[in-house]
């Protein structure tokens, strides 16, 4: 496959996705991580990822500090995990980009509001939770990613079953989860990233998902209106 | 319909192949477990806060609304910023280390302190390195090396009480002499100027109560002090039973005197007279008075002879004979601003009606602190009315609702700190930042030398001396000096950002405690129960410390067996015993628990209390705790001390620095009263502050003749500035407040423009960049926050954010 040939997605693909960036979110580079995209497995799966333009530039400088020698890694991880810090964990102050939907909710940028209680009201009606040691409120941007995933896992396990009401109503959730749960304060939460950013690095990654949802979002709204 | 869907599903993935890499399960983790999510819990919770008590409406297991307790006869409306303090983005969520410090250890980069570059660790690395450290202390620099004195106005709780469960670390878990603080940053002068005067604390006394006071006083003087403002917080959970009294007072239309450089709230509320004094000279102003009560020969010679010692001594200060100086109405005018005349004239109405002199203790929060109170006393003694229904004076009716009739209800006692071993020390307070600068060396303080311990690592829990230490320069470079800082937490205070290990504690309203309501009513005891489970990574006070004491090899020695409910339960029934010896009842644990409050009694005679009438009745029964058995005038004890800044009788003495006094190098006082919108630093991080905040930084009140002179008007943002340091505000223009004194309350976070560099703007509003760090004097070493001149300007600059209340971009 060419570089600029269109390439489409299979929900599977875009279910991976949506985990592989919420991973970012959910915790901070480990050096762990950094081998394992130096590994074959994870260079090739890097490679794929790059296919979709949205994502290239990040998977890059993934790709670029997957290769730093070994030695280097320590230093590469702590930088990340100081602007993981500023940024999403309070440590920057208002010089931070709070990957909390409530955050955006008000002006003041109270956490716990009205969006994590409707986002625990949807995993319960999922019939999941948030496993137990990631210690984050429902509207953190990691939780939302992978409930993006899980709908569209639920969309291809319910059109493998047959069930086509079923795939139709996941298909139209993910829309209206994009819009209402996502679209509606990434932009904004991406804006506070690049901004405040000292790495970069999330500064990029902000901006490689705000895209990549709103293409995304494009895609399905494409889908749906073919039919 | 399903064709479409299948046509979209069934294209090529373009991750086929990869998807079945082993790398995707670590790379693109799945968070969810397959099963439902807890029983939503909903309800309503009673409980209790600095602010007072409330009920919680929880909603899905989250905190939705505060409601205060029916009972609450004047809630405060700070209630909505402790809700939303839970919830706030200043939370600390997890445990974090400063980078320099993982990477380097301790001691690493000191100067890079400040400069918010943290990494998140696991609970086991913070517990670890904490232990770690004071092990090191204990092993390497030996007793008296880790400092606890961790002062602050911690959370109400008997049970997760910080600061005694952070020593009862060192005596109990490390078991090493530890070094912990004398007095406090309140009532630092007063409180140990008044036994050696009264012979007892007298700051933290009962009054004479208000319904006493209602009936019998005639005037009532509010020198200092601002009861309306201040009682919205108790020590424990708040009362508010005094703003019956006020408005009760305000009623009778009997005379009201705000003594003060600003028009308080009090003043407002009571429709008081409002007396303009300079800051700094309320001694010149209670000389004038003295001195006219003296030649005009109004004065209570009985009461003098009777109950005091030492006038004789006092006399010829007081008439100039000694220094050839008469304190007269006129002399204290040049000083005070107050014209001679009005001197006069409320030395003759105190006289002449039966007065209250309420003060607050702003007056003795500045350079000679001691003096005011005691000329306070001598004052009031020369009207003789000490021990009268209504009369006197009262040194604590702005505190904790002072003065509200104490209930019969049993003292309920809390976790105390297991001991400290032998070699322990304390240091006066507000003396940190010198024994940081000055290890080894000699100190005087109330008679004795001591000398200063050489500490090496700091731990604070639930407290911010970066908000309430004077002289910020000075203190981030003394703080330089400490090889670790650890500060545990609930919220990003500038003192957590100045630390090496950071710990996130749960807020008291996400664990189980138990609290008395009423520091002097002691109204009734509450059950503060946990409304919601600690927020991200958050843990109890008391978790904490039992983890890090199991670290030290001693959990057993330090939770005697105990878990938080075990030690609820263990107090409460203490409690009950102590009420059973009284004859009464106090319901079973259980139902106390369930029910969430018991309002214990009030007596007739508590309604009816006076304070020194005892003495007043026989003054050789019922002598004073001084060592005449008198109210010292003279105090003898002092005059062996021989300090050059507290003599042996109360005495005008310049100040460092005042607003006019000699060789003034700013024409500007500044003026640090306690904030009205919340409680010190607590509660600048909320929602509370969209309701004060002048162009995003701490308001400023400007008198318009200065506001004038600088260009200035309300919502301007201005930069003030002295040779110790500078801050933004924002102008509120006002007549409220005196000529050449302007008002920035203290408590506002330190907001660096460049983080931990000596001598940066702070671009909030934290009053103490400009303060200076000296003690009152040699006899009591308490804090001067309020001794402090400066100047302003409008700002014109490049205007810098506020950054340190954690708030998204919002693009």
């Amino acid at each position: 496959m060419g570089k600029h040939e269109t390439i489409t997605f299979s929900n599977s693909d875009r279910s991976l996705v949506y985990r592989w960036l919420a991973s970012f979110f959910t915790s901070e580079v480990k050096i762990e991580t950094l081998e394992s995209y130096s590994s074959p497995e994870g260079k090739a799966l890097l490679d794929v990822f790059a296919l979709a333009p949205e994502l290239s530039s990040f998977t890059n400088q993934l790709s670029q500090m997957a290769q730093l020698p070994k030695e280097d890694y320590q230093t590469q991880v702590l930088d990340l995990a100081t602007a993981y810090s500023r940024l999403f964990l309070g440590a920057g102050g208002a010089h931070s980009a709070p990957p909390y939907e409530s955050a955006y909710y008000n002006e003041k940028g109270t956490l716990f509001q009205k969006p994590t209680a409707d986002m625990n009201k949807l995993l319960q009606e999922l019939g999941i939770s948030i496993e137990s040691s990631l210690k984050e409120p429902a509207d953190h941007l990691g939780v939302q990613l992978n409930v993006l995933a899980e709908y569209i896992d639920r969309e291809a396990l319910a059109e493998a079953s047959g069930d086509q009401a079923s795939a139709h109503a996941l298909h139209e959730n993910q829309i209206w989860f994009l819009s209402n749960h996502l679209l509606n304060w990434v932009p904004s939460f991406c804006e506070g990233c690049k901004r405040f950013d000292p790495s970069g690095f999330y500064e990029q990654l902000a901006a490689a998902l705000n895209t990549w949802l709103s293409m995304d979002l494009a895609r399905l709204n494409e889908a749906g209106t073919t039919t | 319909m399903s064709k479409i869907i299948a046509n979209y599903t069934s294209r090529r993935s373009f991750l086929k192949g990869a998807s079945t890499l082993g790398a995707l399960g670590v790379l693109a983790p799945s968070i969810f477990s397959p099963r439902f999510a807890q029983a939503a819990v909903n309800g309503e919770v009673l409980s209790g806060c600095h602010w007072g008590a409330f009920r919680a409406v929880v909603k899905d297991g989250r905190w939705t609304e505060v409601k205060p307790w029916e009972q609450d006869p004047h809630p405060s409306h700070q209630l909505a910023g402790v809700m939303d303090s839970v919830y706030s983005p200043s939370r600390i969520k997890y445990p974090m280390v400063r980078r320099a410090y993982l990477e380097k250890g301790r001691g690493a980069d000191v100067e890079d302190r400040g400069s918010n570059d943290f990494v998140r660790v696991s609970w086991d690395k913070a517990l670890d390195l904490v232990a770690q450290e004071l092990k090191y202390a204990k092993a390497t620099h030996g007793p008296r090396s880790v400092f606890t004195g961790t002062y602050g106005w911690k959370s109400a709780g008997k049970i997760h009480n910080s600061r005694s469960l952070l020593r009862r670390l060192i005596n109990r878990g490390l078991q090493m002499p530890n070094v912990t603080h004398t007095g406090d940053y309140s009532t630092g002068a007063s409180q140990v100027i008044m036994p050696h005067v009264i012979g007892t604390l007298e700051v933290y006394e009962q009054q004479t109560v208000w319904p006493v006071v209602v009936e019998n006083t005639e005037v009532l003087v509010v020198w200092g002090a601002d009861p309306i403002k201040t009682n919205q917080i108790d020590w424990l959970i708040a009362d508010h039973d005094s703003y019956t009294y006020l408005e009760e007072f305000k009623k009778t239309g009997k005379k009201v005197i705000c003594i003060d450089p600003l028009k308080s709230k009090t003043a407002e509320f009571m429709d008081a007279e409002w007396v303009q004094v300079k800051p700094q000279t309320d001694v010149a102003l209670m000389l004038g008075m003295a001195h006219t009560l003296f030649v005009e020969e109004l004065y209570d010679v009985d009461f003098m002879d009777e109950y005091t010692a030492g006038f004789d001594k006092f006399l010829p200060y007081l008439t100039g004979e000694t220094d050839q100086t008469p304190k007269s109405a006129e002399w204290a005018s040049e000083i005070c601003g107050v014209p001679a005349d009005k001197i006069k004239e409320l030395a003759r109405l105190f006289m002449g009606n039966r007065t209250m002199l309420t003060s607050g203790w702003s007056l003795q929060r500045q350079h000679h602190g001691e003096q005011p109170h005691w000329m306070l006393v001598t004052l009031a003694s020369m009207l003789g009315q000490i021990g009268l229904p209504g009369g006197g004076f009262g040194l604590s009716y702005h505190y904790s609702n002072g003065g509200t009739p104490t209930s019969d209800g049993p003292a309920l006692s809390g976790m105390n700190d297991g001991g400290a071993m032998e070699g322990s020390v304390s240091i006066p307070v507000a003396r940190v930042v010198e024994m940081l600068e000055r290890p080894g060396e000699e100190y005087d303080f109330n008679g004795t030398r001591y000398t200063f311990p050489d500490i090496k690592i700091a731990y604070w829990a639930g407290g911010n001396p970066f908000h309430h230490h004077q002289d910020r320069n000075r203190m981030i470079k003394a703080w330089q000096k400490l090889e670790t800082v650890i500060v545990q937490d609930y919220q990003w205070t500038a003192t957590a950002r100045f630390a090496d290990i950071v710990l996130p504690a749960a807020s008291a309203y996400e664990r189980n405690d138990i609290e008395a309501m009423g520091s002097y009513s002691n109204k009734a005891t509450v059950a503060m129960k946990k409304i919601v489970d600690p927020v991200f990574e958050a843990r109890s006070e008391y978790d904490i410390f039992v983890d890090l004491a199991d670290r030290l090899g001693n959990k057993e020695a330090y939770t005697d067996g105990r878990d938080e409910m075990d030690w609820i339960r263990h107090y409460y029934e203490q409690a009950q015993k102590q009420a059973a010896s009284k004859n009464l009842e106090m319901p079973a644990f259980e139902k106390f628990w369930e029910d969430g409050i018991v309002v214990h009694p009030v007596s007739q005679a508590a309604k009816e209390y006076v304070r020194y009438a005892d003495f007043r009745e026989d003054p050789l029964l019922e002598p004073l705790g001084t060592p005449t058995g008198k109210i010292e005038i003279y105090s003898k004890n002092i005059e062996k001390m021989g300090y050059d800044d507290c003599p042996p009788h109360p005495m005008w003495m310049e100040p460092l620095e005042r607003l006019d006094g000699p060789d003034a190098k700013f024409p500007i006082h500044v003026n640090t009263g306690h904030p009205n919108d919340r409680l010190h630093s607590q509660l600048n991080g909320t929602i509370l502050r969209e309701g004060y905040a002048v162009a995003d930084r701490e308001p400023c009140m400007v008198n318009p003749k200065d506001a004038e002179a600088r260009g200035i008007k309300s919502g301007d943002v201005i930069r003030i500035f002295n040779d110790r340091g500078q801050t933004l505000a924002g102008a509120i223009v006002s007549e409220d407040i005196m000529p050449n004194v302007i008002r920035l309350y203290e408590g506002g976070w330190y907001d660096p423009v460049e983080g931990g560099k000596i001598g940066s703007l702070c671009a909030y509003g934290d009053v103490n960049t400009l303060t200076p760090d000296l003690g009152t004097s040699k006899l009591a070493q308490g804090n001067c926050g309020h001794t402090v001149i400066a100047d302003f300007e409008k700002f014109e600059g490049e205007l810098p954010d506020v950054k340190v209340f954690t708030a998204p971009t919002n693009g």
